[in-house]
């Protein structure tokens, strides 16, 4: 058995699933960083575009769209065992076709966990985003997710919106995604000095107004409402800001 | 009055109303316009009580021309009344859906002089919202019991959804509570809505598409509590109405004692734990393939100790235990613990590789209530009883802390 060792990124993983297919029962991990504990040989694959490209394909033409949309999923996935359960995965299916998914072993249910984590919390966050206007008309959003989700919401928003200037801001990994006119980039930023638009303050109030409005206080259940609403979702809703 | 005062008012007086949902619809935003919307349905909120909010919910008005025995704004009610204008309505809803805080509108309204003088209203919301700001996210308007035909084909080509409130199951209760509103008004609107969509549906033929008429379907809400009728007269007319009217979504509502002296309130308590079973009920009939008389047997209300599922499963003991390997779909969905996801989990290993016991749990199953009921070949861990008796107590046992009667003071 041995730790496989690579860069992290999307086609280093790719890279790391040719170069560990002939040796593919005796990957025991796939880290970033080399693990000082591990009493196992490690091993570091560098990134080959050429081999990635090679595994990009073969998944597109073999195993399906639905397929390699997970895979670009569950990669966006905060658990630390979302490597190992990508590459294992993807292993099995080269052996049986996408049909692998229907397995019950610990890394296919992992690799279904990771995708389901991330899907249901960019879907979350399609409700939970609020969007600010800036003084010069473009809208801003600030957020925290747990999991990379901001590449799988940027299309949606660019198509809510597609006549709007909008950034949605990631706080904890510091990336910005832009949409111009329905354009989507992603690009990192060092920090953002929002300036709210003049009539921000009285709309979230009205806001604030219309949500405490609706509870009907013979069914109070903060606790379903928490199960919901996340805490760590707060932080950027105004409705659930303490008032100043 | 100002604007925040008004919102106030008419969202106090909306929520009541238990619809929130924007699912249905898949419509991409187009070039011009504001808005999208997604089939699945977005929530952006949840309030203190746990509800979602997708849409921001309003009434038009307050100021009802009705006396309805159940209704916080009925006209003997002394309470603030206020209406807005069409513009204010479009005005708010563009402005909170630009901020990500809604899906959209839903929009009902007391009844102000007349259903088809308060219907004109609602259609001028929604046209100021489609044909000026080219809106394109999503519109739930309320049917005005007893509102013209005309005036409901025009709403429906405006509106993703529209929905009548049947309130009770019978027409005697309906009768007795709301005594301005017609069995006949509510059924030929909901009619009219089911026939214009069934007329409009887009067909394989060439030529161009029809144009959207209720795209999300309707949707209707019931009362519980408030009348005498039990569950069983509830789920029948629910399973008619999902059967004949093809209605997409019945909402079932606790009652709340707005129209009681406070002392007389506290004893009629929100009955908050029959609606949740009524729900599990409703749920088994679209997504399980249950008929209502199957889930009551032959009770007249719900078994409040257990899930319905669980109860029927117990009354019909006989067809169990199924093994996970070889049992049909529709048997499959009917074990308590197992939802059309697990058992779709199911199918797929099965066909790979035998299940064994150990890793059912690993599909997804409930672990707790299906082993009750299942064996792989035949095998089960350890001795599990055969007495049906046992089954419900213990299954009653392990339910009663999840499910309890929720009291407002421990909420707090």
């Amino acid at each position: 058995m041995i730790d496989c060792v690579f860069d992290g990124s999307f086609n280093g993983l790719l890279t790391l699933v040719f170069d560990t297919w002939r040796i593919r029962d005796k990957v025991a991990s796939v880290i970033q960083e080399p693990d000082a504990g591990s009493l196992l040989p490690q091993r570091f694959y560098y990134t080959q575009d050429n081999k990635a490209s090679r595994v990009r394909e073969y998944i597109d033409n073999r195993m399906g769209e639905e397929f390699a949309f997970l895979v670009k999923a569950a990669f966006l996935s905060s658990r630390p065992e979302r490597f190992r359960a990508i590459v294992n995965t993807i292993h099995r299916a080269c052996e049986m076709g996408p049909k692998a998914l229907g397995l019950l072993e610990d890394d296919v249910l992992c690799f279904l966990d990771c995708h389901k984590e991330v899907t249901r919390e960019a879907h979350r966050f399609q409700g939970l985003l609020r969007l600010r206007e800036m003084a010069d008309g473009s809208l801003l959003a600030v957020f925290a997710p747990r999991h990379h989700v901001l590449p799988l919401i940027m299309p949606h928003f660019a198509d809510r919106f597609p006549g709007e200037n909008l950034i949605i801001y990631d706080e904890g990994r510091h990336i910005a995604g832009l949409s111009e006119k329905g354009v989507v980039n992603l690009a990192r930023v060092a920090g953002l000095q929002p300036q709210d638009s003049d009539g921000e303050r009285e709309l979230e109030e009205l806001w604030r107004v219309f949500f405490s409005r609706l509870a009907i206080k013979e069914r109070l259940n903060p606790r379903l409402q928490m199960q919901h609403m996340p805490r760590y979702t707060w932080k950027h809703l105004p409705e659930m800001r303490e008032t100043p | 009055m100002d604007l925040e005062e008004k919102l106030g008012i008419l969202t106090d007086a909306a929520k009541y109303d238990v619809s929130c949902a924007s699912s249905g619809v898949d419509r991409k935003g187009a070039i011009g316009g504001t808005g999208n919307s997604a089939a699945c349905g977005i929530c952006h909120s949840w309030t203190a009580d746990g509800r979602c909010v997708s849409l921001l919910k309003l009434l038009y008005t307050n100021a009802c021309v009705y006396d309805c025995a159940y209704c916080v704004n009925r006209r003997s009610n002394d309470v603030p009344r206020a209406s807005f204008t069409p513009q204010e309505v479009a005005g708010l809803t563009m402005a909170f859906y630009r901020r990500n805080m809604i899906e959209g509108l839903f929009l009902s309204s007391a009844v102000a002089v007349s259903p088809d003088r308060t219907m004109e209203r609602l259609i001028r919301v929604a046209e100021i919202l489609r044909l000026r700001e080219r809106f394109g996210g999503y519109i739930h308007m309320k049917v005005i019991p007893g509102a013209s035909r005309g005036l409901v084909e025009r709403l429906g080509y405006l509106a993703d959804r529209v929905s009548v409130n049947i309130e009770f199951p019978t027409d005697q209760e309906l009768a007795l509570m709301a005594p301005d509103k017609t069995p006949e008004g509510i059924k030929s609107n909901m009619l009219t809505v089911r026939d214009r969509r069934l007329e409009l549906l887009p067909t394989l033929y060439r030529g161009p598409k029809p144009p959207a008429f209720v795209p999300a379907g309707q949707s209707t809400q019931m009362i519980l509590g408030a009348g005498d009728s039990d569950d069983r007269e509830v789920l029948g007319r629910a399973e008619s109405l999902y059967q004949t009217v093809g209605m997409k979504r019945v909402y079932y509502s606790a009652y709340v004692p707005v129209n009681l002296p406070p002392e007389e309130a506290v004893r009629a308590r929100t009955p908050l734990l029959r609606e949740h079973r009524v729900y599990q009920a409703d749920w088994l009939m679209r997504f399980y393939g249950f008929e209502a008389r199957e889930i009551l047997g032959e009770r007249r209300f719900l078994d409040q100790k257990v899930d319905p599922k669980i109860a029927w499963a117990v009354d019909n003991f006989h067809l169990f235990p199924l093994d996970v390997n070889t049992a049909p779909r529709e048997m499959l969905l009917r074990v308590p613990g197992l939802g059309p996801r697990t058992v779709q989990r199911i199918l797929a290993a099965r066909r790979l590789a035998a299940i064994s016991y150990d890793s059912l749990a690993k599909t997804g199953a409930v672990m707790k209530r299906a082993r009750h009921f299942v064996t792989a070949f035949g095998r089960r861990p350890y001795p599990l009883t055969d007495d049906p008796e046992r089954v419900y107590r213990a299954l009653a046992g392990a339910d009663t802390d999840a499910c309890r009667q929720l009291s407002f003071l421990d909420a707090v």
